[in-house]
């Protein structure tokens, strides 16, 4: 009992950070139709941008230099995801849906090996800008502080999300343009700059699921977003590519099952369960859990 | 109608590829007035208005309220007054009712209490409608929405991509009587429409398009009685 409260616990701290990262991935189809796949690479940027401003600043341990590499990471992601939506993408808009999703794959590879070029192929350490110590205990199950920051931050990014969306005109304007982009202009909305909006807020929150991966599995390198990229996207796809609950649902589902198949079964499963559950769903229910199978009403 | 027109279009060209949609397009629309424009499939009515609210490419002039409009982004032109209710009315299906219409005021940064309450008194229907997802309303109701989402912006002129489209024609008569009650309260209006005979009975101007280029123009009752438009357009 105790053992399983201990997986539910990691599982959903590792399934929020699945689903900070999944929703970069979905809030960017809702608006431009895109797999971004260059996303897991920003993600990775966001990492070294974190680990070099620790370096740089020499920031000691503590809450303040937690707060300030999130920020750095958040910030220099969203300004490359800028950069790329600007000249990679926004070109590319009214050509055909194939040519700016082989753009998306070459800007992937070429941020990585750009990675291994500028930082070396070499993993580095991520300083433990957080130390982890045991905080305390409820009915056996441990908390530690990487584990507390980690859900705290991601739940709290999440929080501050669903506001942006449900509440403010700039959200409003983002469910406009997803539903469709046409009529969205055609009320007056700047469909270009709530496309760059969208990428900074996915981008922000892959910059935030960075520092609290680098937190807890404290190794980097420029090919760090490929397989958790790849998770965060089943994710999106198991919630519904477009739905934002969904993301947040899949990539939840997909922490606790890892989690579940990492204590029960055999780690050697781990990464074969991803794209387990990517094929059952593409069977089963192609829309993903909380997608809508379209039906217009004409 | 006198004085200058309100709106201006002075050769209008849009070509989707090798395709010439328009094909040098000059009409006016003065103020207080309902132009429309009629004419079967593929006469380039609705082209016309795309071009006008720049969500399509067009060479030619877009003058409103003395003002050449053509080179804005199509967010500017709504700001400057020109709004556009599409084809099949396209609203925000996932949206409740009040969000269509705060979308629809996307470019206002002034209150909104007036724009609301004129709505609501237009279509009342819409105020118990308020908080319900807007896919769930009949065709006609979202037609209703769609008019009042566009009015939010405070149209100068509110052009209506066939209003009439797939809705009974009990409701579409409705649909003709509030456009011309809108009209009465001081809207313009630039209609495009299938639906002839309606149209041209409600209009003050009309102008008749046939492959991209206007034939016909008059008002609206000349041209009901017209034996070319008869004949072409109302079924004999």
């Amino acid at each position: 009992m105790q053992e399983l409260l201990q997986h539910i616990i990691n599982g959903i701290g590792l399934g929020s950070i699945y689903a900070l990262i999944a929703l970069g991935y979905t809030m960017v189809y809702g608006v431009l139709n895109l797999i971004n796949f260059a996303h897991s690479d920003v993600y990775m940027m966001g990492a070294f941008a974190a680990y070099y401003t620790q370096r740089f600043l020499n920031l000691k341990p503590g809450l303040m230099s937690f707060l300030i590499i999130i920020l750095a990471a958040m910030m220099f992601c969203s300004i490359l995801a800028l950069t790329i939506e600007r000249f990679a993408y926004r070109p590319l808009r009214k050509a055909p849906k194939l040519n700016i999703l082989i753009t998306a794959i070459g800007v992937s590879l070429f941020l990585e090996f750009s990675g291994q070029l500028i930082f070396g192929a070499d993993p580095k350490l991520f300083p433990s800008v957080i130390e982890d110590v045991g905080l305390f205990s409820i009915i056996g199950v441990r908390f530690r502080t990487i584990d507390l920051a980690i859900l705290a931050v991601g739940f709290l990014s999440m929080i501050v999300l669903r506001y942006i969306i449900v509440y403010t005109k700039t959200g409003r304007a983002m469910r406009a343009v997803s539903e469709n982009t046409k009529v969205a202009g055609l009320m007056g909305i700047p469909v270009n700059r709530i496309i760059a909006i969208t990428f900074v807020i996915g981008s922000s929150l892959a910059g935030i699921g960075s520092v609290l991966v680098g937190l807890k599995y404290p190794k980097i390198e420029p090919l760090m977003g490929m397989l958790i990229g790849l998770k965060a996207f089943v994710a999106a796809v198991l919630g519904g590519i477009g739905s934002i609950p969904g993301a947040v649902l899949g990539g939840i589902i997909m922490g606790l099952s890892e989690e579940m198949v990492v204590g029960y079964l055999s780690s050697t499963y781990r990464d074969a369960l991803s794209f387990g559950i990517l094929i059952i769903i593409l069977v089963v229910r192609p829309a993903g859990l909380l997608g809508k199978s379209s039906v217009d009403k004409v | 109608m006198s004085g200058q027109p309100l709106l201006l279009i002075e050769d209008l060209v849009v070509n989707y590829g090798a395709i010439n949609a328009v094909k040098g397009l000059s009409i006016e629309v003065c103020k207080g007035e309902i132009v429309s424009l009629v004419g079967g499939n593929g006469a380039g009515k609705s082209s016309t208005l795309r071009a006008i609210s720049g969500i399509v490419a067009s060479k030619g002039n877009i003058i409103l309220d003395g003002r050449n409009v053509a080179k804005l982004e199509p967010h500017h032109r709504v700001q400057a007054g020109l709004v556009q209710s599409p084809e099949g009315r396209g609203i925000f299906a996932s949206m409740t009712v009040y969000e269509n219409l705060l979308v629809g005021a996307h470019t206002r940064k002034d209150s909104l209490e007036d724009s609301l309450k004129w709505c609501y008194e237009l279509f009342p229907i819409l105020v118990e409608r308020t908080k319900q997802v807007a896919g769930t309303l009949s065709g006609g109701e979202q037609q209703m929405l769609a008019i009042s989402r566009a009015l939010m912006a405070r149209p100068k002129i509110l052009m209506l991509d066939e209003p009439s489209l797939g809705l009974a024609p009990k409701i579409v008569l409705q649909i003709f009587e509030i456009i011309k009650r809108l009209n009465t309260e001081g809207v313009t209006i630039l209609l495009v429409e299938q639906n002839a005979r309606m149209a041209l009975k409600f209009s003050h101007r009309a102008y008749v398009m046939e492959t991209g280029v206007k034939v016909i123009e008059g008002r609206g009752q000349e041209l009901l009685a017209d034996e070319k438009v008869k004949a072409s357009y109302l079924g004999g």
